[in-house]
C-alpha cells in the first residue's frame, strides 16, 4: 500500500513543490499589486490559446509543444495588454479590464471547444488539469523553466519588488514602469502556461494565491512569507495529494479544497490568537461551526431519494423503463425470484410481458405457475408471449392450464395457436377447439391456420372445403378411438 | 475585512470543483450499467433549482461633480454612482417548489446577494404557499389562487419578475426609485381570479392584495404595521396566430390613518405587445412594453405627483441571439420639473435557455444638473441547474 | 297552443339535460382523434394551434380561461407538454389536474423508444421517458384513443357504450387504412397489429403468402422500406420504424440545439456516405441548415408539419398520414 502510494505519488507531488516554489513568490507580488484576478485571466488566456491549437487542427496530446506554443503566444499577449492598461491614475480600476478578459477567454474558450468533437473533454483537462499524469520529462523541463525564471527573477529582484510594492516610487525613481511591467507578465505568462498545461487552470490560481495569503496572515517581513508560504504550500500539498490517492478523489480539487480549509485554518487560529479574550473568541467561533453544521444537515435533510442503482432497487423502481432493463438483466439469478414473481403482477403490459419472455428463457419450474398465471392476461400481448414460452418449454404438465386458458380465449388467433400447443402435447382437447375455429363464421387466416394445425397433427381425410358437418362428425366418431404418435407428433384413428 | 477577497476566491473556487466533480461522476456513469431516472420530482422531496447571476459594471459619470442623489429616494439603488466597477457574483437564487397537499403548493425563493461587492446578504425573497382550492367548501370560485406569505406584489409587469428573468440586466431606475432595490415584495396575502369575459381570445385577470403597508422606497418611513392594498387587472388578447397584447393596469393604495406617517399610493399603466411566429418561433420574436407609473406622496411639494415611465423593446434574430433597448424616464420625486432620462442597448446570447450572456450599454441623463450624464457597461452571465420550473408566459426565454 | 310547448318543453329536456363533455386537448391531434371517440357527445378545443411547436408553447391567460370550464384534460404526457401543468395550475380548474379522472395521459401503456441512459442536459433537451412523438405511429394512435376512450367513459360513465362504438370503429378504420381493406377483412386488425408490434409483419405476410394483399398506408410507404432518411429533430423514430425506413442521424447537433458549422460537415459527410436523398424538416424548424446540406450533396428537402390542421390537405389523422407519405415519397 506505502509503496504504491509513493510510486503513483512522487511525480505529482514533485509536481506540486515546484508549482508552490515558483507560484509562492508570484503570488506575494500579485497580492502587493491587488490584482488578484490577473493569474487567473492568464491562465484563462492560455487554455484559450491551447483550444485555439486545436481548432487549428493540432491535437492536444500529440502536438503538445505546439499547443503550448499557441499557449504561450495568447500568453504573451494577454500579458502585453494587461502591462499596457495599468494606467496611472485607475480612472477604470485594472481590475474591471482582468475580469472581463477573464470572462471573455472563458467564454472564448467554451465557444471554441463547442466546435470541437471532444470539446467537453477538452475543457475540462484545462480547468481541472492532469496532475496525476505528470510525467517525470515534463517535470524536468519544467523544474528547468521555473529555475532560469526564478533566477532572472532574483537578479533583478529589486526592479520587481519595488514595481510591485511601490509603484510611484518606482516611477519616480525613473524606472520604467511599463517596461518591466511586461517583464514581469511575460515571465508570469510562461510560468502560467507550463503550469496550466500540468496542473489546469484552477490549481495553478489557487497555488499563486492561497499560500501567499497564509504567508501574509503569518509573517511581516518578505523573507518571512516566502519560507512561510514555501512550507505551507509543500505541506498542504502533500495532504491533498495524500487524501486524494486515499479516498480515490480526483487530485487537483482535492489539493484545492485543501488550501482552502488550510487558509480558513490559519485565519481562525491567528483571530482567536490575536484577539483580546481568546477563549471567547473560540466560543464565537465554536458556535458558528456548530450553527454551520446545523445549517448543513437542514439541507442534507432535502437531499434528492438516491437513485437506483442496484437490479434489486431497479426491480422496485416506479419508473417502468427501469423495470423492464432490470428485467432484461436478471439472466439466471434466483435471489430476484421474488421479485420477478411480483413482476408478474406489474400494472404495465409491457412488463408482465417481459417476466413471460423471462420464464421462458429460464425454464426453470419455480417460474411455471406464473407462466400460467400470464396464459390468462388481459392483454393480449402477454398471453402471447406466455403461450410462446410454454410451447417453448414443451412440458406435459402444461396440459391442463392450456385446456383451461383455451377455453377463455376470445382472440381466435391465440386460441388457434394454444390448441395446436395441446395437440403438440399428444392432448387431443385441442381438436374440437379448431373444429371449432374452422367454421365459417370466422376469419378467412383463421380457418386457414386452424385447418393447417388439424391436418399437421391429425390424421384425416377431409379437404379444407369439405363441410364443417363433416369435421364434426369426425370427431362425434372418433374421439376415443385417437392414438397420439408422439415421433411423428399425431393423432391416428385405431 | 481583509478576509473578504480571499474568501470570495475560495467560494468561487469551490463552485468550479462542483462542477468538475459532477463531469467525473458523469464520465463513471458512463461506465456503469444503464440508469435511467423519473423528470417528476419525488413527492416528498422538493423541485430544486439554483440560478446563478453574475454581474460586472463598468461605469462613470461625465464630470466627477457630485449630484444629489438623496432625491431619488432613500434606499434608492444609486444607478452610476453605485457601479463598484467590478465583475462579481451578484445573486444566487434558491428556487425550493413542492406540493404540500391536495390542496396547495408551496414555494420558497431563498436569494444569497452581494448587491455591491463584498457586502453579503440573505434574505427570503419569496416564501408562500398557494391555495388551488379552499378548504370546506373544496372548489375555486372564478378560478381563485390564493396566496399567502412573502411574494413579489403583481404591480404592473416588472415587478414581478425576478432580476435574473428580467430582458435586461438591471431594473429600470424608476421602479428602484419608487419602490427599493428588488421592487415591492411585501408579506400579506394576494387573491387572483379570472374574471369571465365573452369570447375564447381575451381573458381578464385580476388580483387583489392586502399586504404590510409602508416603507416604500418613496415615502421615508419604514413601518409595516398598517395595511396597503394593491390591485391589479390585466387584459389579455391573442389578436392572432403569434401575436398577443396585454395591457394592465395597477394601483396601490395606503388608507388614510391618523398616523403621524403619510400613507402613499401608486397608480400604473402597463403593456406588452410580444409576436412569435408558430413557423420558425424559435429563431425570430419580438417583444414590446411598458409601464407607467405615478405616485402620490402627501408629504411632498403639493401638486407634486411624480411620474415615470419606461419602454422596452426586444428583437430576436436567430436561435439564440437577441438584442434589446429601453427608453426610461423619471421625474425627481421632490421636485417635478427635474427629471432623469436615458437609454441603454442590450445584446443577449444564450447557449441553451440555461446558459445566458449579456451586455449592456446605459447612458442616464439628469436634468437638475445639465450635461450631467453617467455611462455605464455591463455585462451578466446568468446559469440555471435543477429542476428548473417553467418560464412564466410574459418571459421570453 | 299550450300543449303544443308543453310538448316542446317536455322533448327539449333531454337535450339541455345532456349537454357536452367539455375536453381540452395540449394538442390539435388529440383533438382530432377525440372528436372522433367522443361524437356529439363531446365539444373539443386545443389548446396548442396547428403549426406551434409543442415543446415551446408559452402558454398565456387565454390557455388558462379555455381550460377553466373543462371536464377533461388530454395530453400525450412523458414531458412534451411540459407547460400543460401551468395551465392547469393557473386555471384553477379542479377536475383535470394530475391523478384525477378528468385527466388523461394519451401515452399510458404505450411502449416507448429512445430512453436516453445518462440523464443530463450536457446532452441538449432530452426526453428523461422515451420519444414522446407516439401519434406518428398509426398502431400507437390505437392505443391513444383506447386510452382517451377509456378516460371519457370514467368521466362520463353513461355514455360508455357509445365511447367504445366510436372507438371500435376508429380502430376498424386505422386498420383499414394502415392494411388495406383485403388484408383486414381476411386476417383481421387484432392479429395484424400484433404481429406489428412484435415487428414481424412482412414475415408473417411472407410466410402465410399474403404478401400481393397488403394494401393502404404500408403498400405506400413500400418504396420507403430500407432508404435512409435524415431528419431535422428526433420526431420521426416511431413514423420510421413502423414504414421501415432508418434515419441514420438527426441535423440537430443535440436536441434543441442548432447545428454548429462543424457538425453540419459531419452530417453531409454521413448523407454522402449513406445515399441519403431526402432530408426532413418539422414546419416549425428552420431549414437553412437543410438546405445547406442538400445544396452540398444532392438530397432534396421536405419541410411538413407533424400534426394536423396546419395544411389544408391534411385536416386530420388520416390524411395527415397520406399527405406525409406522400411527401416522402415524392408524389405530390
Amino acid at each position: 500500500m506505502m509503496s504504491d502510494f509513493i510510486a503513483a505519488m512522487t511525480y505529482p507531488f514533485l509536481a506540486c513543490l515546484l508549482l508552490a516554489g515558483i507560484h509562492v513568490y508570484l503570488g506575494i507580488h500579485v497580492l502587493a499589486r491587488k490584482v488578484i484576478f490577473v493569474d487567473l485571466a492568464l491562465a484563462q488566456i492560455a487554455a484559450f490559446g491551447a483550444v485555439y491549437g486545436v481548432l487549428l487542427g493540432y491535437e492536444m496530446h500529440d502536438d503538445a509543444w505546439a499547443i503550448k506554443g499557441f499557449s504561450l503566444a495568447f500568453a504573451i499577449l494577454g500579458a502585453a495588454v494587461f502591462s499596457l492598461t495599468r494606467m496611472r491614475h485607475e480612472r477604470i480600476p485594472h481590475e474591471a479590464i482582468i475580469g472581463i478578459t477573464y470572462a471573455g477567454a472563458l467564454s472564448a474558450t467554451i465557444l471554441a471547444s463547442a466546435n470541437l468533437a471532444h470539446g467537453a473533454d477538452e475543457v475540462r483537462d484545462l480547468l481541472a488539469g492532469s496532475i496525476l499524469w505528470v510525467q517525470g520529462d515534463v517535470l524536468i523541463a519544467t523544474a528547468i523553466l521555473y529555475a532560469l525564471v526564478g533566477l532572472f527573477h532574483y537578479l533583478f529582484r529589486h526592479k520587481f519588488l519595488q514595481l510591485s510594492l511601490n509603484p510611484e516610487l518606482a516611477e519616480q525613481q525613473g524606472l520604467s514602469v511599463r517596461w518591466w511591467d511586461f517583464l514581469f507578465y511575460l515571465t508570469f505568462g510562461f510560468i502560467v502556461t507550463s503550469s496550466v498545461a500540468i496542473a489546469g487552470v484552477l490549481l495553478v490560481f489557487s497555488y499563486l494565491v492561497i499560500p501567499a495569503v497564509i504567508a501574509m496572515l503569518l509573517a511581516q517581513s518578505l523573507t518571512g512569507r516566502l519560507i512561510v508560504g514555501w512550507i505551507v504550500g509543500a505541506l498542504v500539498s502533500f495532504l491533498g495529494v495524500a487524501i486524494s490517492y486515499a479516498g480515490d478523489l480526483p487530485s487537483g480539487p482535492t489539493i484545492v479544497v485543501s488550501f482552502a480549509l488550510a487558509l480558513v485554518l490559519v485565519a481562525l487560529v491567528r483571530f482567536i490568537w490575536l484577539a483580546k479574550s481568546p477563549l471567547l473568541q473560540l466560543g464565537k467561533v465554536l458556535a458558528g461551526l456548530v450553527a454551520l453544521c446545523l445549517f448543513l444537515s437542514a439541507t442534507w435533510a432535502f437531499r434528492r431519494k438516491e437513485e437506483p442503482h442496484t437490479l434489486k432497487e431497479l426491480l422496485q423502481s416506479t419508473n417502468k423503463n427501469e423495470r423492464l432493463v432490470a428485467l432484461t438483466q436478471v439472466d439466471g439469478h434466483r435471489e430476484y425470484d421474488d421479485l420477478v414473481k411480483r413482476l408478474a403482477h406489474d400494472p404495465e403490459s409491457e412488463v408482465r410481458q417481459q417476466v413471460a419472455r423471462l420464464i421462458g428463457s429460464q425454464g426453470r419450474a419455480s417460474g411455471l405457475p406464473m407462466l400460467y398465471e400470464l396464459l390468462i392476461d388481459e392483454s393480449d400481448d402477454v398471453r402471447e408471449e406466455a403461450l410462446r414460452a410454454v410451447r417453448h418449454l414443451n412440458l406435459p404438465e402444461s396440459a391442463e392450464p392450456l385446456a383451461k386458458a383455451v377455453q377463455k380465449e376470445k382472440d381466435p388467433y391465440l386460441k388457434v395457436e394454444m390448441a395446436e400447443a395441446l395437440l403438440e402435447l399428444g392432448d387431443k382437447r385441442g381438436i374440437p377447439v379448431l373444429i371449432d375455429m374452422m367454421d365459417p363464421g370466422q376469419m378467412v387466416q383463421v380457418r386457414k391456420d386452424a385447418y393447417e394445425h388439424l391436418s399437421a397433427h391429425v390424421k384425416l381425410d377431409l379437404p379444407f372445403s369439405a363441410e364443417m358437418a363433416s369435421f364434426r362428425r369426425f370427431w362425434q366418431q372418433n374421439q376415443n378411438k385417437l392414438r397420439w404418435l408422439p415421433e411423428a407428433r399425431i393423432f391416428v384413428v385405431k | 475585512m481583509k478576509l473578504f477577497p480571499p474568501l470570495l476566491i475560495i467560494i468561487s473556487i469551490s463552485l468550479h470543483a462542483d462542477q468538475i466533480d459532477s463531469l467525473q461522476a458523469q464520465i463513471d456513469q458512463l461506465k456503469e450499467q444503464v440508469n435511467t431516472r423519473q423528470e417528476r420530482a419525488s413527492t416528498f422531496n422538493p423541485g430544486i433549482t439554483v440560478f446563478g447571476n453574475l454581474f460586472g459594471c463598468l461605469g462613470g459619470a461625465d464630470d466627477e461633480v457630485e449630484h444629489d442623489h438623496g432625491a431619488e429616494g432613500h434606499e434608492g439603488h444609486h444607478h452610476g454612482a453605485a457601479c463598484p466597477n467590478s465583475l462579481w457574483l451578484r445573486e444566487v437564487e434558491l428556487d425550493f417548489r413542492a406540493s404540500v397537499d391536495p390542496w396547495a403548493d408551496a414555494v420558497l425563493i431563498l436569494s444569497l446577494e452581494q448587491e455591491q461587492p463584498g457586502i453579503f446578504s440573505a434574505e427570503v425573497e419569496e416564501g408562500y404557499v398557494t391555495l388551488r382550492q379552499l378548504p370546506v367548501i373544496n372548489a375555486a370560485p372564478l378560478g381563485l389562487k390564493l396566496k399567502a406569505g412573502r411574494f413579489l406584489t403583481s404591480f404592473g409587469r416588472f415587478n414581478k419578475i425576478h432580476l435574473h428573468d428580467l430582458p435586461q440586466p438591471t431594473l429600470p431606475f424608476i421602479m428602484t426609485a419608487f419602490f427599493g432595490d428588488h421592487g415591492l415584495a411585501r408579506n400579506g396575502v394576494s387573491a387572483q381570479f379570472l374574471i369571465p369575459t365573452p369570447g375564447d381570445d381575451n381573458a381578464l385577470t385580476a388580483t387583489i392584495e392586502v399586504v404590510g403597508g409602508g416603507g416604500i422606497a418613496l415615502s421615508p418611513i419604514e413601518d409595516h404595521t398598517w395595511p396597503g392594498f394593491l390591485g391589479h387587472l390585466g387584459w389579455f388578447f391573442n389578436l392572432s396566430d403569434g401575436h398577443d397584447l396585454e395591457l394592465g393596469a395597477s394601483a396601490y393604495v395606503e388608507p388614510q390613518n391618523n398616523k403621524p406617517v403619510k400613507p402613499v399610493q401608486v397608480y400604473g399603466g402597463d403593456f406588452n405587445y410580444k409576436w412569435k411566429p408558430f413557423d420558425r418561433g424559435e429563431w425570430r420574436s419580438f417583444l414590446f412594453g411598458g409601464e407607467a407609473f405615478l405616485a402620490n406622496v402627501p408629504d411632498q411639494i403639493s401638486g407634486n405627483l411624480p411620474f415615470g415611465f419606461f419602454a422596452w423593446s426586444q428583437y430576436q434574430f436567430n436561435q439564440n441571439a437577441y438584442l434589446g433597448l429601453r427608453y426610461t424616464y423619471g421625474q425627481n420625486l421632490i421636485d417635478r420639473t427635474h427629471y432623469k432620462h436615458g437609454v441603454g442597448m442590450f445584446f443577449t446570447y444564450y447557449t441553451t435557455e440555461f446558459l445566458r450572456f449579456r451586455f449592456g450599454y446605459e447612458r442616464l441623463v439628469d436634468r437638475v444638473v445639465a450635461s450631467a450624464g453617467e455611462n455605464q457597461v455591463m455585462f451578466e452571465l446568468n446559469f440555471v441547474f435543477g429542476s428548473h420550473p417553467v418560464e412564466p408566459y410574459w418571459v421570453n426565454r | 297552443m299550450i300543449r303544443f310547448f308543453a310538448l316542446l318543453v317536455i322533448f327539449a329536456i333531454p337535450l339541455w339535460a345532456s349537454k357536452p363533455l367539455q375536453v381540452v386537448t395540449t394538442l390539435p391531434i388529440l383533438q382530432s382523434i377525440a372528436k372522433a371517440i367522443g361524437g356529439a357527445d363531446v365539444e373539443v378545443k386545443s389548446l396548442g394551434r396547428p403549426g406551434q411547436d409543442p415543446h415551446f408553447i408559452q402558454p398565456g391567460p387565454d390557455l388558462w380561461k379555455k381550460t377553466r370550464k373543462a371536464d377533461v384534460l388530454i395530453e400525450i404526457g412523458l414531458n412534451l407538454e411540459l407547460w400543460a401543468q401551468k395551465v392547469v395550475d393557473e386555471s384553477g380548474n379542479l377536475k383535470v389536474r394530475n391523478g384525477q379522472p378528468g385527466r388523461i395521459v394519451a401515452s399510458a401503456g404505450i411502449a416507448v423508444v429512445d430512453v436516453p441512459k445518462v440523464l443530463s442536459r450536457e446532452f441538449g433537451d432530452v426526453h428523461p421517458d422515451g420519444n414522446p412523438h407516439i401519434w406518428l405511429d398509426p398502431i400507437r394512435v390505437k392505443k391513444i384513443a383506447a386510452n382517451i376512450a377509456r378516460g371519457f367513459s370514467l368521466v362520463d360513465p353513461t355514455h360508455r357504450d357509445t365511447y367504445n362504438l366510436n372507438l371500435q370503429s376508429f380502430q376498424k378504420r386505422i386498420d383499414e387504412a394502415l392494411f388495406g381493406e383485403q388484408l383486414v377483412r381476411e386476417v383481421g386488425g387484432e392479429k395484424l397489429t400484433r404481429e406489428c408490434e412484435a415487428g414481424n409483419l412482412f414475415r408473417y405476410l411472407k410466410d402465410k403468402k399474403l404478401e400481393s394483399k397488403l394494401g393502404g398506408w404500408f403498400k405506400k410507404a413500400a418504396p420507403l422500406r430500407g432508404q435512409k432518411i435524415v431528419t431535422y429533430h428526433k420526431s420521426w423514430s416511431y413514423f420510421a420504424d413502423r414504414f421501415g425506413f432508418t434515419v441514420p442521424t438527426e441535423i440537430e447537433e443535440k436536441p434543441g440545439i442548432s447545428p454548429s458549422l462543424k457538425y453540419r460537415d459531419e452530417v453531409i459527410a454521413l448523407v454522402k456516405q449513406d445515399n441519403v436523398k431526402t432530408l426532413v424538416v418539422d414546419s416549425y424548424y428552420d431549414r437553412s441548415a437543410a438546405d445547406y446540406i442538400a445544396g452540398k450533396t444532392g438530397a432534396r428537402v421536405i419541410q411538413v408539419p407533424i400534426d394536423v390542421g396546419y395544411v389544408k390537405v391534411a385536416g386530420d389523422y388520416f390524411s395527415l398520414i397520406d399527405y406525409l407519405l406522400d411527401q416522402l415519397n415524392g408524389t405530390k
